[in-house]
């Protein structure tokens, strides 16, 4: 057990920076702005003779007015403003993810340091899937710590807010928002971006073991000119499936598939055609059954054995492959 | 078991060129063997081999063990220091000991901290801020830590200073090397390790040209210093080698009796660095 912590810890210590200090410093941004939003509105009441917030009338006033039942759409408003900070984490967790992956199996090829990792007796296998793990959920665990933290940070923030101008924080922010709920959804949701992901991982990861040399080329020129030639000689026309099939299920899995609820795209667009002229309110952001159809779904699966085979063969290549110097 | 290593007929081609070309040796147990041979003669390729960092052709049993195929149990009882530039460069002292701690069964974090505690290292710096010398020590620290059965250095030396390397040579024999243990080292500054070791595995073009403990090296070779009236005595004899001091030849040979020899002239023990050169003649032609 001890083994497999120290292989985890091992990639962590590499790469603190992205791992911890990018969701540190996203957060230390976005809290940030948030205050600098916070800071013009208090500006602008200021100049008012009252001291009020206003949105056109005042927001005193607007809030005695509204009835208790519109009060409830409060907490999706939180919801999908809380989510949205979500987003920008996921977003920079990908960026950190698709460069960690990029670099896993190469960069000690290239400073000739796997011949100190290949000095104990780790063996390939060993090391191929710490770094599966780290990408699939050590990472995007931290990721969600940071966010979490991030909300109740935001939240107190606008609750000190709302209160130092006269508005009863527990009615307007922290009774309505719901910070705990959505972190179990978030928490759920690690899982099912893991194996929605898998591609992506295998994919980088074979990469970064076959590469002799620029592997951020060798990993998004390749499918992108198979695409490209694809579509060019209208190969898979001949099959009657439509041209943008291999973009989207080839060349989009393997590449962008970490991004963040990119399963999620599809079923937005399907609820958004069935529902009416409002379009999906922000509830179905991590509406259960929206999770639970993704989870049914081939396209899932399919890519879940693609990723195992690419995984495999990552594998094979680092027990091959020697120096990339 | 009596042999540590075996070899046989070990075969490495890049392409058309061949690396190793048919190997053949056995490394004894308790043994401190220099593989020594000039650039490109397929030291490195051999030590890639022996520690399953490559495939090749051939037989070959380390440990009882296969390289090619039970890698991971052989690492549990060899280490090797492949050159001092391999650690690394973002790891922490503290952190490499952790972690060779955390995946090696026999590392003693105690004895790893005893060594580094003769050294300016401390468990925060990081290796790229330590000079090469420094990382060789806590390289050495490492693998001294492991109870291992073999040890293979290829180039455990190169680019220190002359400290550095005294010292590293100094501790892997008083404080590492015992009965048990065997060690496999490859470099170029011969001089400085011929005292050490206890067997020589010469290898040029891809085949072993010499394998021999020092003992037979010493009775085998001799050296003597011949007047010109009696060079062309010293020639019959087939000598190895020949090169001029001081108007003089000395002749290196391999074989003749010495009292044969020593109607030639003045008789010496030829160094290590000696017998290679004559070996090697031609191995850049």
């Amino acid at each position: 057990m001890n083994r497999y912590v120290t292989l985890l810890k091992r990639e962590y210590w590499e790469h603190r920076g992205g791992f911890l200090w990018a969701p540190v410093w996203a957060v230390v941004a976005l809290l940030a702005m948030s205050l600098i939003g916070m800071g013009v509105t208090s500006w602008h009441a200021n100049r008012t003779f009252d001291g009020e917030i206003r949105i056109g009338v005042p927001l005193q006033k607007l809030l005695s007015e509204i009835p208790p039942h519109e009060m409830a759409k409060l907490g999706l408003g939180y919801e999908a403003g809380l989510g949205g900070f979500w987003l920008v984490m996921q977003i920079v967790l990908f960026f950190v993810l698709f460069f960690y992956l990029l670099g896993a199996l190469y960069d000690d090829r290239r400073d000739r340091s796997i011949l100190f990792w290949k000095s104990l007796p780790v063996s390939d296998t060993e090391t191929v899937l710490s770094k599966v793990a780290v990408a699939a959920i050590g990472a995007p665990l931290l990721a969600w710590a940071a966010t979490v933290v991030l909300h109740l940070l935001f939240l107190g923030m606008l609750g000190v807010f709302v209160f130092a101008h006269g508005l009863s924080p527990m009615e307007l922010v922290w009774g309505p928002a719901e910070p705990l709920a959505l972190a179990a959804k978030m928490l759920a949701l690690v899982p099912v971006n893991a194996l929605w992901a898998l591609p992506a991982i295998g994919w980088l990861l074979l990469v970064s073991a076959f590469a002799r040399s620029k592997p951020f080329l060798w990993a998004v020129a390749l499918p992108v000119a198979l695409a490209v030639a694809i579509n060019t000689f209208e190969l898979l026309e001949a099959l009657r499936i439509p041209d943008t099939w291999f973009w989207q299920h080839v060349v989009g899995r393997i590449l962008t598939s970490l991004v963040p609820l990119s399963w999620f795209a599809n079923a937005f667009i399907e609820r958004a055609e069935q529902a009416d002229m409002n379009g999906p309110g922000p509830e179905m952001l991590v509406d259960w059954s929206v999770i639970g159809g993704v989870l049914a779904s081939p396209e899932l699966w399919i890519g879940v054995v693609a990723g195992t085979a690419m995984i495999a063969a990552s594998i094979h290549f680092r027990r091959r492959r020697e120096l990339a110097d | 078991m009596s042999s540590v290593i075996r070899a046989r007929g070990l075969v490495k081609a890049y392409g058309k060129s061949r690396a190793l070309d048919g190997v053949d040796f056995d490394v004894p147990a308790g043994r401190i063997v220099g593989l020594i041979g000039p650039n490109g003669a397929g030291k490195t390729t051999a030590l890639k081999a022996i520690l399953g960092l490559t495939d090749f052709e051939g037989e070959l049993s380390v440990l009882g063990y296969d390289p090619r195929t039970q890698r991971t149990q052989l690492m549990n009882e060899v280490c090797f220091i492949a050159d001092v530039a391999v650690l690394p460069r973002w790891i922490r002292v503290g952190e490499a000991i952790e972690y060779v701690e955390g995946v090696h069964p026999r590392f003693s974090r105690k004895t790893c901290e005893g060594f580094l505690a003769k050294t300016k290292l401390k468990p925060a710096m990081r290796v790229k801020e330590l000079s090469k010398g420094m990382v060789a020590q806590l390289h050495l620290a490492l693998v001294m830590a492991i109870d291992a059965k073999l040890l293979v250095l290829d180039e455990p030396t190169l680019g220190l200073d002359i400290l550095y390397r005294k010292e590293f040579y100094q501790n892997l024999l008083n404080e590492y090397f015992d009965h048990e243990k065997t060690i496999v080292v490859t470099t170029h500054q011969v001089e400085e390790i011929e005292h050490i070791l206890t067997d020589l595995l010469f290898i040029k073009d891809g085949r072993i040209a010499l394998a021999a403990s020092m003992d037979e090296v010493g009775e085998r070779f001799t050296e003597a210093m011949v007047a010109p009236e009696k060079r062309e005595q010293a020639l019959a004899l087939k000598p190895l080698y020949e090169r001029q001091v001081f108007g003089r030849s000395v002749f290196l040979f391999d074989g003749p009796a010495r009292d044969q020899l020593a109607a030639l002239g003045e008789l010496h023990k030829p160094s290590v660095a000696d017998i290679f050169v004559a070996t090697m003649k031609g191995a850049y032609a």
